[in-house]
């Protein structure tokens, strides 16, 4: 077979985009829009799809047991936020040789790769009433009698609290990884003209670190808009609805209640939030370079 | 003489960080450590939860969790749909990066918004109106239908592939075109042999996605000959809420694979996760 490479970069970019392609749009496309086109109907899942226009919206931004669940994702988020900055604080603690370094890093991370369902039925135990947390908490006399981790007035932030200790590692590595592409010479040079330890943090670490103090920023808010897995395996969002997440609250809609049509509209909703600070980050990214 | 001593200060601090910190990260994975091995009374009437197992040899609850999960068969599963849908992703997520870096062609933007899209949309919903298709195509319920949707939407391995692709210069296609080779051949004899780390890289954190999903086999695969090893300590967990040390040593078990991959392989973990991430 002798063809040109003109010829075989045409079959080439064909023949190995179109299997991916195909995945993508029967696995991926396809399902996003039917959610779109469902978002403006109501179904059962048996009878005819029948058209409802904006109904399903309207009555979403309506309900506070409907929208009204994305105060439940703030606790994620202010979660998040305060693990940006320990994470910051911590890379910037690890960034100096000392001994058994590595084998710190590697702790704070491991975290990330323990199965959810193995993370999420831990902290169960760790939240007992009789569990490890309330006799630490009893011991060091914080509170006189357990707390209920679980219930309606704690259960966000308990739950955001199991992210938090899941994900420190991951954002701690990645701002660490920043830091090592700081010349030290510059810290150097900076300690000679005299500059405090919280002088140089503020006119050369956080500049540097910038760009990804921002891309943690959207992973935050996006993951915490996601917020999913604890509410999932364990509380399904009780009690009494206090821990459904718009995730949560959307899979619930259609296997629980049957409504596709605002499970539909519930994600769209989601989804359109996220796309909208995506498009944010990268205008401001955008305008300053 | 100060400064050695405020030194001296400064690393008494770290040193209280960092055995702070130890102990927030560890002590949950100790505390379930030390419930898998105590016995059902010792664990009812123990004085404190913080005090180890008397007898760190009892392995009672880990043979009830067996028993009760059928996890040797979870582990089996899961390790199929790994193995093959692990080779699937690399083979088309590497196919991809190649032509995205290789070529220029009309419609390689799209083909990047593509996947950018697909990494900001909240999965989990797509999920639904999948499970709708997938289960009227038939592809429900078998260990397939998992192979499948774990091989169709991977945007870290791209991320990572395309990333050591792009430092290998096309000088290097370009003298291999001289001699006379072909696309296929550059992809295969050249360009794949020199992003091994990045290959490498790629399946450790797929094998260990995979493993770690219980979504997929929640919602697809809900048959007890199905199960994968997460699905089997999910499904049995719910009742053992009260039965601590026998849950606790379920957990153990789902973590221990992914512990023994990260403890050998945390390099290539972390820096993979960190080029990913940074560069998606």
């Amino acid at each position: 077979m002798n063809l040109s490479y003109r010829e075989q970069k045409r079959l080439v970019i064909a023949t190995f985009l179109l299997v991916p392609l195909v995945f993508i749009g029967v696995f991926f496309l396809y399902p996003c829009c039917m959610l779109f086109a469902l978002s403006f109907s109501q179904w059962d899942g048996l009878s005819p799809i029948s058209y409802v226009g904006l109904s399903n919206y309207r009555e979403i931004f309506a309900s506070p047991r409907l929208f009204g669940v994305i105060f439940h994702n703030m606790a994620y988020l202010v979660s998040g936020l305060l693990q940006l900055v320990a994470g910051i604080l911590l890379a910037v603690i690890i960034n100096r040789e000392f001994r058994g370094r590595n084998f710190f890093r590697a702790i704070l991370f491991m975290p990330y790769i323990i199965n959810s369902v193995s993370v999420v039925y831990m902290f169960s135990y760790m939240f007992l009433p009789n569990g490890p947390y309330n006799h630490l908490i009893m011991a060091l006399g914080l509170s006189k009698t357990p707390l209920k981790f679980l219930s309606k007035d704690l259960v966000n932030i308990s739950l955001s609290f199991i992210s938090f200790w899941q994900y420190l590692g991951f954002y701690t590595v990645i701002f660490l990884a920043g830091l090592q592409t700081i010349s030290s010479e510059l810290y150097e040079a900076a300690s000679i003209d005299g500059a405090s330890f919280w002088q140089q943090f503020r006119k050369i670490t956080l500049p540097h670190l910038r760009p990804l103090v921002e891309i943690n920023l959207f992973l935050v808010i996006a993951g915490s808009l996601k917020a999913f897995d604890g509410v999932f395996i364990l509380t399904k969002g009780g009690p009494n609805e206090a821990s459904h997440t718009l995730m949560t609250k959307s899979i619930d809609l259609a296997f629980k209640y049957n409504d596709y049509g605002k499970s539909a509209s519930l994600s769209i909703i989601t989804a359109f939030i996220i796309i909208a600070i995506i498009m944010l980050q990268r205008a401001l990214m955008r305008e300053r370079a | 003489m100060s400064m050695i001593r405020s030194r001296r200060k400064l690393n008494a601090s770290l040193v209280g960080t960092y055995a702070l910190l130890a102990v927030f990260v560890l002590s949950p994975l100790v505390m379930i450590l030390f419930s898998s091995f105590k016995t059902n009374e010792e664990y009812m009437y123990s004085k404190s939860v913080f005090m180890p197992p008397m007898d760190w040899t009892y392995l009672g609850n880990y043979v009830v969790i067996f028993q009760r999960s059928n996890l040797l068969l979870g582990y089996l599963n899961s390790l199929i749909i790994i193995v093959f849908s692990t080779l699937g992703s690399l083979v088309m997520c590497s196919m991809v990066a190649f032509v995205l870096t290789r070529f220029e062609f009309r419609g390689k933007k799209v083909v990047l918004a593509l996947y950018l899209l697909m990494n900001i949309f909240p999965m989990n919903v797509v999920e639904v109106f999948r499970y709708i298709f997938m289960t009227r195509i038939g592809l429900f319920n078998s260990l397939p239908t998992g192979i499948i949707l774990y091989m169709a939407a991977e945007v870290l391995s791209i991320y990572i592939l395309l990333q050591g692709m792009q430092e290998i210069p096309l000088s290097i296609d370009e003298s291999a075109m001289m001699d006379g080779a072909s696309f296929f051949r550059i992809y295969r004899t050249m360009i794949l042999p020199l992003v091994t780390p990045a290959i490498v890289t790629v399946i450790i954190l797929k094998v260990i996605s995979i493993y770690n999903d219980f979504f997929i086999p929640y919602l697809y695969m809900p048959g007890p000959s199905v199960k994968t090893a997460a699905k089997a300590i999910f499904d049995a967990a719910g009742d053992l809420v009260a039965k601590v040390n026998q849950l606790s040593a379920g957990l153990i078990m789902l973590m221990l694979p992914t512990l023994v991959i990260y403890i050998v392989l945390q390099r290539w973990i972390i820096s993979g996760i960190t080029v990913g991430s940074v560069k998606g």
